[in-house]
């Protein structure tokens, strides 16, 4: 888990250096119980798919395109051998997004996408985008660009 | 008969094949929008923090924006406001004043303003100052756009011509009033130009490298009293807005005295380009 700092430290919106200027705290055990909720969605998620499934049942059923890219990264034909999630959280304090970068190892590849979720309360996240394939890199990179906490 | 039924069976075939082709190769999804309403959002930038003395939330918002974005998101309006216009600035105000002075109480005083002068409801606001907007455009990487003019202030110049315009340059360009002859409305406009670029930009790599390096960006850049949860579900969502669906207009109006202090009398018109945005994010 890394964790990118979301505040205004160094935005030049005020002195640098002041009083003001630093990052906020981050809310550990919040940042936990978000990158917790979001892996049990996309173990779930990934389960229920490959067992032909149609979705997360606690999630409520996916439908249309989302249906249909979860389809292309586990589906009954082509077990799941094994799942790896890194997670980059976006925090202002709490948790405001979370980017978990997804690696799907198939008995006939493997597979890369990225999960966008946003925290509902404390447990619970929601699924805002998804993408699989390109452009979805491992955010240990990206998260040292962003100089994360 | 048969020929017939066997003809509609191959299309139903051709259909389903297609249809499965287009689910396969689908490598992007986006939550759909909540609701169906026109999103108006009012973009600022303070002309006072740092080098200056004053708090960049007491300062004058020399960059006023009212963005509208259509319930689908297939459409938005940029409304630029040019900083001298003259409007009541709260509901029981007696006196007008310059929209720009609204910031001098804080960004809540121009949201009261907009919707005491316009009849707008803005759903959020984001403020930022120069420097936060020099530093976020260069964090970001800066931003692809085509100069018109040659631009200057300070020490800082721009040549005419299709670039990518660093912090300090971008600034230049939403700045520059006095090399512009159509003065604060051109810089005005210019705002909103730059703004709809990067946009452009994002939109046209929408990797989620992209969308988060720019959505990390605006969140540091700015105050904003947009949750930020929600702030992240609009960037996403900005990505189903093509480029080409936005639109951008600035309040007409003219130069006059008030007594010693000169402002921008919007004219009778200003109103209803405003209610035409704010129906449906789309002008006309």
């Amino acid at each position: 888990v890394v964790v990118a700092d979301l505040s205004g430290a160094g935005s030049g919106l005020v002195p640098d250096g002041s009083a003001d200027d630093q990052p906020v705290p981050i809310d550990d055990a919040a940042v936990d119980d978000a990158v917790s909720a979001a892996v049990r969605w996309l173990d779930a998620h990934l389960s229920d798919v490959q067992a032909g499934g149609s979705g997360d049942p606690a999630v409520g059923e996916l439908v249309g395109e989302s249906r249909a890219l979860s389809a292309g990264m586990a589906d009954p034909d082509h077990p799941v051998v094994a799942a790896t999630y890194r997670a980059t959280v976006g925090a202002r304090g709490g948790p405001e997004w979370l980017r978990m970068s997804t690696v799907v190892e198939r008995d006939d590849g493997e597979l890369t996408a990225t999960f966008v979720f946003v925290p509902e309360g404390r447990d619970t996240v929601t699924l805002v985008a998804a993408q699989v394939g390109d452009g979805t890199p491992a955010p240990a990179s990206d998260a040292a660009e962003e100089g994360s906490a | 008969v048969s020929r017939v039924r066997r003809t509609v069976v191959l299309l139903l075939v051709a259909a389903l094949a297609v249809l499965g082709s287009s689910a396969a190769a689908l490598e992007r999804w986006l939550l759909p929008p909540g609701d169906d309403e026109v999103l108006a959002l009012l973009l600022l930038g303070s002309d006072d923090g740092p080098p200056r003395d004053k708090p960049f939330d007491e300062g004058n918002a020399d960059g006023f924006q009212l963005l509208f974005v259509s319930g689908d998101r297939q459409h938005a309006t940029f409304v630029s406001i040019p900083r001298d216009s003259y409007v009541l600035p709260t509901a029981g105000a007696s006196r007008r004043d310059k929209i720009t002075h609204c910031l001098q109480v804080g960004p809540e005083r121009c949201v009261e303003t907009v919707a005491s002068a316009f009849d707008v409801e803005v759903d959020g606001y984001l403020l930022t100052s120069m420097r936060a907007f020099t530093r976020g455009v260069e964090r970001f990487g800066g931003i692809e756009i085509d100069v018109e003019q040659h631009l200057r202030v300070g020490g800082t110049s721009i040549a005419p011509g299709q670039q990518t315009l660093d912090g300090p340059e971008a600034l230049v360009y939403g700045r520059d009033r006095n090399s512009r002859s159509d003065g604060d409305v051109g810089r005005s406009q210019a705002q909103a130009r730059l703004l709809a670029a990067a946009h452009r930009q994002v939109h046209a790599d929408a990797s989620p490298g992209t969308v988060f390096r720019a959505l990390t960006e605006l969140r540091r850049h700015t105050v904003t009293d947009i949750p930020g949860p929600e702030l992240v579900r609009l960037a996403f969502e900005a990505l189903r807005l093509p480029p080409d669906n936005v639109q951008r207009t600035v309040l007409p109006g003219s130069v006059g005295m008030d007594g010693p202090a000169w402002v921008f009398f919007l004219s009778d018109g200003a109103q209803a380009i405003i209610d035409d945005a704010a129906a449906d994010a789309r002008l006309g």
